[in-house]
């Protein structure tokens, strides 16, 4: 499993060094969902991040997505990153919200199936699930690697809610923790844009 | 074009609607894109 710590890595080399490591895991036991499913989320982040996929890369981590949902539906872990990738790279958003449903009810203390819920929940526009989740990933986990994943989600959902204040703080903190997060990015030029703050944005 | 998002689907509204119609739902790509808008995002 040594392409765990790989994953949430944006920048192709590693992007690209954990999907190498997920395969070999895969050609060993092609039903290793824990594996396969990583394939699924770094694609998903890749995908995020504006990294061009093809059809059939997506293809592929969406399936195997479908698939583990099926095959492992007892791992919070693989239903998480099942649904991240269902919601990222198919738009499938109630299959996911329900599989996360199922991820965080197996496991309440997992901070990231919590985290990744506030994810979809923010592009299914659930915005009140997305801050729940958010703020419950970051109670279980304050000092999560992923947090800045966890803040901008914060922020997303709040946006979506109308507190752009607020959300912009969260934003900023994201950004804090990682700089070049491209959702984030977006997110914050959106909020200068709602708060009348075009100059900045265009710094 | 603002600079922040050169190399990114969101450098141009249009762009960003392509790319986000595949993975958000209506309404949150249409939050994002009116923020884009008021941002001086580009149409195009």
């Amino acid at each position: 499993m040594r392409h765990q710590p790989l994953h949430h890595v944006i920048a192709c080399e590693a992007g690209r060094t954990a999907l190498s490591l997920c395969r070999q895991a895969v050609a060993m036991d092609p039903s290793y969902a824990p594996a396969s499913t990583f394939i699924g989320a770094i694609r998903s982040y890749q995908w995020v991040a504006g990294a061009a996929l093809t059809e059939e890369e997506i293809a592929e981590a969406v399936n195997l997505a479908r698939q583990a949902i099926e095959t492992e539906d007892n791992d919070s872990d693989v239903l998480s990153r099942s649904a991240l990738a269902l919601s990222m790279l198919a738009g499938e958003h109630s299959a996911a919200v329900s599989a996360l449903g199922r991820a965080t009810t197996l496991n309440p203390n997992s901070a990231r199936a919590w985290g990744l819920s506030a994810a979809v929940n923010c592009s299914a526009c659930r915005p009140e699930a997305a801050i729940a989740g958010a703020q419950r990933a970051m109670r279980l986990s304050p000092l999560d690697p992923l947090g800045y994943q966890f803040k901008l989600a914060l922020g997303y959902g709040l946006m979506l809610t109308g507190s752009y204040v607020e959300a912009l703080e969260w934003v900023d903190q994201s950004l804090h923790d990682r700089s070049t997060f491209p959702p984030a990015i977006r997110v914050k030029i959106a909020l200068l844009g709602y708060l009348g703050r075009r100059e900045e944005a265009a710094r | 074009m603002i600079p922040m998002l050169k190399q990114d689907p969101a450098r141009t509204v249009a762009s960003y609607i392509a790319f986000g119609t595949k993975f958000l739902s209506s309404r949150t790509l249409a939050v994002l894109v009116e923020g884009f808008r008021r941002a001086g995002v580009p149409e195009e």
